[in-house]
């Protein structure tokens, strides 16, 4: 399967099917999720209102390590089997990513004042999420920073791959160090401990949130091939003249 | 109806944190949805101007 | 270069000492750089020896991690500009130790003579006595692992626009959790708390570093190389 879709033809009719779909998942997502967010979930009995940040926050910073781990496994799958494809679905990941990195950072930013009295704490979980936001930054620079693309390509590639070292310390550094960032309450092993009546709106939120992701995924990616096309019309142009 | 709206708005006093919070995340998703259409939409427009320019120079 | 591996890593070591020692002027210059940016903090400041105390160990820290970074674009630049790299990648030694002897004598010229020099720094500071054997441990420590965090970001520039602020961009923010450790481990020995924790946390961040960057730096080195 893996095979059959790493023809861009083939990728790009799939796209084309995939991105109205993606786009009226995510439009119904998280417009059911807002109205869940901020009319018909409680407010929290320790943080009050302040809780709704959360069903922007939390997915988003998901969205940040999920959007980084893609960017990882791609540039792995570019390296060793050189495929065009995976290198693009890397490059197009990446401002998705950083994007979703910088809102995770900013709504946690809001969500500290009012909680925690400050803006920013150098704990363990904000140093290392905003350690991925420059992951992102450097990465997004060294993919442009060579006149060959290729090179570009494969220099990021291999950065992308150092730093996903940076994706278990994000994940573990509530259990690993006593930071005020609270421990994870949904993804755990003997189930969420969130009410459900919170659950259902961040579940939308987190759905609506992938699904948006896909569909920028998808038009990146078809715009992205086209600039290849025209760049190897480009070449063979000069060099028929 | 007014009350409503206005304990609505005021989120029991953290309202700026949250609609900050929330603004801020919709203005970054859709500039960057609205980026990424220009580009696809750019990419396209390079793409037929090049082909059509073959055309006419095959012609 | 015939001759058994051990031979070869030392010969690769012997000549960057060599090639360190006839530029003589390098490593020379990174400590007057550290020098320079520790006294440039200590005017910013001011004289007040209470607040220099307490930030003396932060202040180390950030001066000895700019002056690797500055170090750290020579690592490879040299042998890529003039092909001897491709020597490197055909040596019988594999490339992953070759980079590992290059990080080496790179610590020895840069990353060693500033922790000789740190307590002379500490001394203009005003910190503490009790952080002074802490600061050299978490020196000896985290140094070596700046050099091999850094050889990472040296191999991957090489051959790109504006490779200096680029490498910048690219292995500071890696450089943040040394640093962080480093100087926990410095205040925890001037506020009379176990430096213990810290200084482990360094000792794994060095293993671990030792372990995957030599390997990172020679997959880049051949992506470049290619």
């Amino acid at each position: 399967m893996f095979n059959y879709f790493a023809n861009p033809f083939r990728f790009l009719r799939l796209t084309s099917k995939l991105q109205p779909i993606t786009m009226l998942v995510a439009l119904a997502a998280i417009g059911l999720g807002l109205f869940y967010a901020l009319v018909e979930s409680p407010p929290d009995y320790q943080q009050s209102e302040t809780v709704r940040i959360m069903y922007v926050h939390v997915p988003a910073a998901w969205m940040a390590m999920f959007c980084y781990v893609t960017i990882a496994c791609s540039s792995a799958v570019a390296l060793i089997w050189r495929h065009m494809l995976a290198n693009i679905i890397a490059k197009s990941t990446a401002p998705i990513g950083a994007s979703f990195t910088f809102l995770a950072l900013a709504t946690g930013s809001l969500w500290g004042k009012p909680m925690w009295g400050a803006w920013w704490v150098w704990d363990a979980r904000l140093t290392s999420m905003l350690i991925l936001f420059f992951l992102y930054l450097g990465y997004i620079v060294l993919y442009n920073a060579f006149d060959d693309q290729s090179r570009g390509a494969r220099a990021a590639a291999i950065l992308s791959i150092v730093g996903v070292i940076n994706i278990p310390i994000i994940k573990f550094s509530v259990d690993w160090w006593n930071t005020l960032h609270q421990p994870a309450s949904v993804i755990k092993i003997n189930g969420p401990t969130v009410h459900p009546s919170m659950l259902t709106p961040l579940m939308l939120m987190a759905v609506g949130y992938m699904a948006l992701y896909f569909w920028l995924l998808f038009i990146r990616t078809r715009a992205e091939l086209n600039i290849n096309k025209v760049r190897k019309m480009l070449i063979q142009q000069t060099e028929t003249h | 109806m007014l009350d409503f709206l206005t304990s609505f708005m005021n989120m029991g006093g953290y309202g700026y944190y949250i609609w900050g919070a929330f603004g801020l995340s919709a203005f970054v998703l859709i500039t960057l949805i609205i980026q990424s259409l220009k580009f696809l939409e750019s990419s396209e427009t390079q793409l037929h101007s090049l082909k059509e320019k073959e055309k006419n120079n095959e012609t | 270069m015939p001759g058994k591996p051990l031979q070869v890593f030392i010969s690769v070591i012997r000549r960057e000492l060599l090639l360190a020692i006839r530029h003589g002027a390098d490593s020379c210059m990174i400590v007057s750089f550290f020098l320079i940016v520790v006294i440039l903090f200590l005017l910013g400041v001011g004289p007040e020896p209470g607040i220099l105390s307490r930030i003396s160990a932060g202040i180390i820290w950030v001066s000895a991690l700019l002056s690797v970074m500055l170090s750290m674009d020579r690592l490879f630049q040299p042998d890529y500009e003039d092909g001897s790299l491709d020597l490197l990648i055909l040596s019988s030694l594999p490339l992953e130790l070759i980079v590992l002897a290059k990080i080496f004598s790179h610590w020895l010229t840069t990353g060693f003579p500033l922790i000789i020099i740190s307590p002379l720094l500490a001394l203009f500071l005003n910190m503490g006595t009790p952080g002074y054997s802490t600061l050299l441990i978490a020196l000896v420590l985290g140094t070596p692992t700046l050099s091999l965090v850094g050889a990472i970001g040296a191999a991957l520039i090489l051959g790109a626009r504006r490779s200096g602020v680029l490498l910048s961009v690219l292995i500071l923010p890696l450089f943040i959790p040394i640093m962080i450790f480093g100087v926990s481990a410095v205040d925890a020995a001037l506020t009379n708390v176990s430096s213990k924790p810290p200084l482990l946390m360094l000792g794994a961040l060095l293993l671990t570093a030792l372990v995957l960057c030599p390997w990172a730096s020679a997959a880049a080195l051949r992506q470049a190389a290619e």
